[in-house]
């Protein structure tokens, strides 16, 4: 992985094509998608520079979406582009997750919005099930006996002692620094 | 609970996280089990409200933020999403100067140790998501269909509401 060394050129700004990727794209691989065709299928960006952004994101501890639009935005503008992609990126999807909670609260005591909310956490089991598959698996077929051997650990770390889930993480970062490395 | 106490929570839990749903078990331990903030019910309810808006899955955190802080809440749990992305262009650097391989193993290593913790909070969570066996088998098949790759995950969920009023009065 290398990412581009050159100062960010001087190009207008995709405030509109943030918005719309953050506002109207579910999950990051939608959005991301959303982003690339926008700026790179209209020549605003090199191709390069979007995969760079996008393998860089990948390694970024938190919301691997919001970092795209920080890299994204800090190769028009720097700084001060990085922080405007993340601030949009970040509050127009709050803003609706927001607006979806409240009319959740007003109404939780009906008894048709009780059931369909309850109908949902169903559903929302299911995609939270279905991620760790999704998550878990490249990186089996990657690290395969390393990688089994860790998530072994980490079960045995979870079941067994009585540790903080970050402690956790931290303990799994560490052996991973030493025994996962992996030049790209 | 004070809003500059939970974007700290949610900070520690995002920021040790390298997808959406992977802070769920550590958000699970700080708000439901250690401070009793948050019931496992509303951390359902969290993730099902995210899925049916738009933005990045670990927008469920904001969803939280307002369940137990209101707005203000609501406002924290965003800048805690937000806030681990400002590393993105460090890294970068990081990854300029050819550094990246044990930055690239700490985090598949930190991925996988997620899913592992993810995927017992997932035991965890099923009796309130899925009380019944109508409500079981709707998880079930809702798993099956995103397995299939042919349905998103917001069509799980909305189906699964418009479903809900049928199956809990089985």
């Amino acid at each position: 992985m290398s990412v581009h060394t050159q100062t960010p050129r001087h190009r207008p700004f995709p405030l509109l094509e943030f918005i719309r990727a953050s506002s109207l794209h579910v999950g990051a691989a939608a959005a991301a998608a959303a982003l690339r065709k926008d700026l790179v299928e209209t020549g605003r960006l090199p191709t390069g520079e979007f995969d760079e952004a996008y393998a860089v994101a990948r390694v970024t501890p938190g919301t691997n979406l919001l970092a795209i639009y920080t890299l994204l935005g800090e190769r028009f503008a720097g700084w001060p582009g990085a922080l405007t992609a993340l601030s949009v990126g970040a509050l127009v999807p709050a803003l609706i997750a927001v607006t979806l909670a409240v009319a959740y609260s007003t109404y939780s005591g009906h008894p048709v919005a009780r059931d369909a909310m309850q109908g949902a956490r169903a559903g929302a089991l299911a995609v939270f099930s279905w991620a760790v598959v999704r998550l878990l698996r490249p990186q089996i077929e990657q690290h395969r006996g390393r990688g089994i051997a860790l998530a072994l650990v980490t079960l045995t770390l979870a079941l067994l002692l009585p540790l903080p889930p970050f402690v956790i993480l931290l303990i799994a970062g560490g052996l991973g620094a030493a025994f996962l490395s992996v030049k790209s | 609970m004070n809003a500059l106490v939970l974007y700290f929570l949610l900070l520690r839990a995002t920021a040790l996280s390298f997808s959406g749903f992977a802070s769920v078990p550590l958000i699970r331990e700080d708000l439901v089990v250690q401070r009793a903030v948050l019931s496992d019910e509303e951390l359902n309810s969290a993730i099902a409200i995210s899925q049916a808006s738009p933005g990045p899955l670990g927008l469920y955190v904001v969803v939280i933020g307002y369940f137990v802080a209101g707005v203000p809440g609501a406002f924290a749990a965003a800048l805690a999403l937000a806030t681990p992305a400002i590393l993105a262009i460090p890294i970068a650097r990081a990854v300029r100067r050819h550094r990246d391989a044990q930055v690239r193993g700490a985090s598949a290593a930190i991925v996988i140790a997620s899913c592992v913790l993810m995927a017992t909070t997932s035991v965890t969570l099923a009796p309130a998501a899925a009380p019944t066996a109508p409500l079981a088998a709707l998880a079930v098949v809702g798993f099956v269909a995103l397995a299939s790759g042919r349905v998103p995950p917001v069509v799980v969920v909305v189906v699964s509401a418009c479903l809900g009023p049928f199956l809990t009065r089985l």
